[in-house]
């Protein structure tokens, strides 16, 4: 009676064989979705921020004309356009704040900004009254808890140099 | 029989209880690896970065070669794949238009890419395409074009000429 009211050295062992597993592969999932969380959250912080970075500066370069760009020091230019006010691009490192025109944000932790780039290519036209120039701004943009993936910032602004040329200062 | 249904335990409850155990973590594997890929693909397919690439290459084409393309895609009827700029009159420019947007491929197609959906299916030279055509809403009825670009981090974008 006493027997068959308890159990088997091999039941138990069976029953916590059993559990082990479980708890081993259940701890494993754990850790994963734990890490997948995170790397998918820190994914959608950045890809938001630069998708709102994006949008704000591709507006602008897409509807008006860029008449001039002038340095205003470390990461900072004054973005002017014949439309519109001018505006300004800057990534204060002090502050950690990053801005342009009427837009600013503080730079999240684990969120790192680079050095603005800026870079002006003309090209002999082949064609009268088309586009023959682009500039391109580079915003480097990445997070510290992802390494596999580029996010950093990039908007052309395609123009016809001869028709509408920019003026840079850069000194 | 005693006997018999102690060896009953340990055989037929194990196996159900493995079974059961099984079935549910097959369960939520799938359903995990449902939600990761639906994600991965948001993080890839048509985001803003990508799109807004997108329309710069449209922009340069609608400022230099569109009709050029428009005429050679009716020749060659299903894509005129064009990141090697050898089809434009504007070569330097249009090569370092790709290059800074970080572009690997882009196809010019017609809005309409059914017969373009399965020759690629039917080339197996473009896996990764093929699951972001399945990702594209296109418009069957429509008789414009549209641009389907492949960036060198893994992103596609795709853009129509409305």
């Amino acid at each position: 009676m006493l027997n068959k009211r308890g159990f088997s050295a091999v039941e138990l062992l069976a029953a916590f064989s059993l559990a082990a597993i479980m708890i081993f592969i259940i701890s494993e999932i754990t850790i994963f979705l734990r890490a997948e969380y995170n790397n998918i959250n820190a994914r959608s912080e950045i890809a938001l921020k630069q998708s709102i970075i994006l949008h704000k500066i591709g507006t602008d370069f897409n509807n008006f004309q860029i008449t001039s760009i002038s340095a205003c020091g470390d990461d900072c230019f004054e973005i002017d356009f014949s439309e519109q006010d001018m505006k300004i691009l800057k990534i204060d490192g002090e502050e950690n704040t990053f801005q342009y025109g009427n837009y600013a944000t503080e730079i999240e932790e684990n969120i790192v900004f680079g050095t603005i780039l800026l870079e002006n290519e003309t090209f002999t036209p082949e064609l009268e009254n088309k586009i023959d120039s682009f500039l391109k701004i580079e915003i480097p943009l990445s997070h510290n808890y992802i390494n596999d993936q580029n996010f950093d910032i990039i908007v052309i602004y395609q123009y016809d140099n001869n028709a509408n040329p920019i003026t840079f200062i850069m000194e | 029989m005693k006997k018999n249904n102690k060896k009953g335990f340990l055989l037929t409850e194990a196996v159900i209880v493995i079974t059961f155990i099984s079935v549910v973590l097959f369960f939520l594997f799938s359903q995990i690896n449902t939600i990761f890929s639906l994600y991965e693909k948001s993080f890839n397919y048509n985001t803003v970065d990508g799109l807004y690439r997108s329309q710069e290459v449209k922009t340069f084409l609608l400022n230099t070669n569109f009709y050029e393309l428009v005429n050679q895609l009716q020749a060659d009827e299903l894509y005129v794949e064009f990141s090697d700029c050898s089809f434009s009159n504007v070569e330097d420019f249009c090569n370092h238009l790709i290059i800074d947007l970080e572009i690997e491929k882009v196809y010019f197609v017609k809005e309409d890419i059914t017969g373009f959906i399965t020759y690629v299916e039917n080339s197996h030279a473009f896996d990764e395409l093929v699951v972001y055509l399945d990702y594209i809403n296109y418009d069957r009825d429509y008789k414009g074009y549209r641009i389907i670009v492949e960036f060198s981090d893994g992103q596609f974008a795709s853009i129509n000429f409305l």
